[in-house]
């Protein structure tokens, strides 16, 4: 321990960076990627000779002595941007249609899922008969292999993609509810048992504040899952949507600068969702002890 | 209020009868809607999906064996690297200030799907880059989720081993890593579905072998119960690895505390 571990250090305050140098410090390995893309993608001092054999089809002759990366491969950000200007008249309305998807799905799917894993925590009966049905049978299965059978089963488009992201919500928030539920410490329920609560009162006053920061972690890990099942909806047959661009222009056109720009537009709003989700989580959830510094907690990953 | 209460042994036998009532009768709902309510070319009934095997009996071995390769594949590499990563990033505060916030802020919430078009493009349609993308989304799991795991070893007994003057090192070997061990084995089950999902969404978006490329083909061809007859298999076997690993958790923690029956056992959900 080369700084000398004093009492001081164990129990108190560990000497932090500050703020400032944290976010520079987060911030290097985003940059290097992005300055990284950029080089990666110009010419190169490079004769294509000199390229070994298995890497010679990323790469074309630019000029004499020079090469540079196939955009086939790896488009450069300029040609995004321009896929960007390309589809300005496109984008607006797929986006509107994904996000219209995302939200509508994790609203029905989140509703009824923590619903149903209420009920399923609440009552011993709905939980013997269902709990192993969708605990062993239901919960493994990787259901996105009925996307092709749910083209034959829903008729109208949009029904089936919301439907898609529903379901999968509605699958990971009711057993996550469910355990969330067993993970309250006993010793609420029996303190508020002591003081006469009748059963509906203790779910409603102990058991569902205490499982809220449990759950709102799952509602954080639902609202990424909901963009990964949106993204499979809408590549495997969906005439709309930004999935449906990225799969039109990448098949037909080999344009992989669109591609990338879809990945990028994906990845920013699945960012986006879950900065708002953690924003939220961190108000509501004010009062849960916070994870602790100090020597202690620098070891353990804080 | 009894506060006492034991609500009677229910047995193995009671137990499982109870929770065999929900799949049987969706099964024999499935056998009487099948019967001339539902048009069978969009809902196939049990008998239908079963005589489908006889047209792809001879495929499927071989197409199972490839799956399961490139699910068992995946996992392992993506569990192992994603497991040294995640050990060291709760051992070194320098790690985690440049890789953390990349990770765990634009990494962690990118939809995986979303790359198989640039991964078909990259790295062409076949077994590699497939297992590719499983492994892909297992690192990165499992290097988040280990370093929760790490994030919620009891603080007293990092204390209790400093206390004795052992060395950090020391501590990760013998303290941390042991500790942590329940939290990861109790993720498995996750991890495992996940991968079957990721392996179904590659495969069908782009392969040449395997139980994905027969489903796509049975699409073409118009036969819903040759596409169930694929989907059931997935399920089974995603289920049979839910059962297998559920069974090592069990094992291995062992020695962890049980849940309480009784009336606050049953008010909790046990």
């Amino acid at each position: 321990m080369g700084r000398g571990v004093g009492l001081a250090t164990l129990s108190g305050q560990a000497r932090l960076p500050r703020q400032s140098l944290l976010i520079a410090h987060a911030a290097v390995v985003p940059m290097i990627l992005a300055v990284g893309w950029f080089l990666l993608t110009r010419r190169m001092p490079i004769d294509p000779e000199n390229i070994p054999a298995a890497l010679q089809v990323f790469f074309i002759a630019a000029d004499p002595g020079f090469s540079r990366i196939d955009a086939v491969y790896l488009p450069s950000p300029e040609a995004v941007f321009n896929s960007g200007v390309e589809l300005q008249d496109e984008l607006p309305d797929a986006l509107w249609t994904s996000l219209r998807i995302v939200l509508i799905g994790l609203a029905c799917g989140g509703v009824s899922g923590i619903a149903i894993g209420l009920l399923l925590g609440y009552s011993p009966m709905v939980r013997r008969y269902f709990e192993a049905t969708l605990d062993n049978l239901v919960r493994p299965v990787p259901f996105i292999a009925f996307i092709f059978l749910m083209i034959l089963w829903f008729r109208v488009e949009m029904v089936r993609l919301v439907a898609l992201v529903a379901i999968g919500i509605f699958l990971l928030l009711s057993l996550t509810t469910l355990e969330a539920v067993r993970n309250v410490p006993q010793i609420y329920v029996k303190a508020a048992l002591t003081a006469g609560a009748s059963r509906f009162h203790i779910y409603r006053t102990v058991v569902i504040p205490a499982i809220t920061p449990h759950l709102i972690s799952s509602v954080r890990l639902g609202a990424a899952y909901a963009w990964g099942l949106d993204v499979a909806a809408e590549l495997s047959g969906s005439r709309q949507g930004l999935g449906y661009i990225m799969i039109s222009r990448g098949s037909y056109y080999l344009d992989t600068a669109s591609i990338v720009l879809i990945v990028f537009i994906f990845c920013s709003l699945a960012v986006i969702f879950d900065q708002s989700v953690r924003f939220t989580a961190a108000r509501l959830t004010r009062w849960s002890p916070r994870a602790r510094r100090g020597m202690v907690g620098h070891m353990l990953g804080n | 209020m009894q506060f006492h209460t034991n609500p009677g042994p229910v047995t193995p036998g009671r137990r499982l009868a109870e929770a065999s009532v929900v799949p049987l009768v969706a099964l024999v709902l499935w056998y009487v809607f099948t019967r001339g309510v539902i048009d069978p070319a969009i809902l196939p009934g049990p008998e239908r999906v079963l005589g489908s095997l006889v047209e792809i009996i001879d495929l499927i071995p071989s197409a199972t064996w490839i799956s399961l390769q490139m699910v068992l594949l995946g996992l392992v590499l993506g569990s192992v690297t994603g497991l040294a990563t995640g050990i060291i990033f709760g051992y070194s505060p320098f790690v985690r200030r440049f890789f953390e916030a990349t990770l765990d802020n634009l990494v962690r919430p990118v939809p995986l799907f979303a790359l198989i078009p640039l991964f078909i493009l990259w790295f062409g349609i076949g077994f590699l880059p497939q297992v590719g993308l499983v492994a892909l989304g297992m690192f990165l799991m499992f290097t988040l989720v280990t370093l929760e795991a790490i994030r919620n070893v009891s603080h007293i007994y990092v204390q209790a081993a400093l206390t004795t003057g052992a060395s950090r090192f020391h501590i990760y070997r013998t303290v941390v890593i042991p500790a942590i061990i329940p939290h990861l084995v109790g993720f498995l089950r996750l991890a495992v579905a996940s991968a079957w999902g990721l392996d179904v969404a590659a495969e069908f978006l782009g392969s040449r072998e395997g139980l994905g490329y027969i489903l796509l083909v049975r699409n073409q061809y118009l036969d819903p119960a040759g596409m169930l007859m694929i989907v059931a298999l997935f399920c089974a076997m995603a289920i049979i690895f839910d059962q297998t690993v559920r069974f090592i958790a069990r094992k291995v923690t062992r020695w962890s505390p049980r849940t309480e029956r009784g009336l606050v056992g049953s008010m909790l959900g046990n």
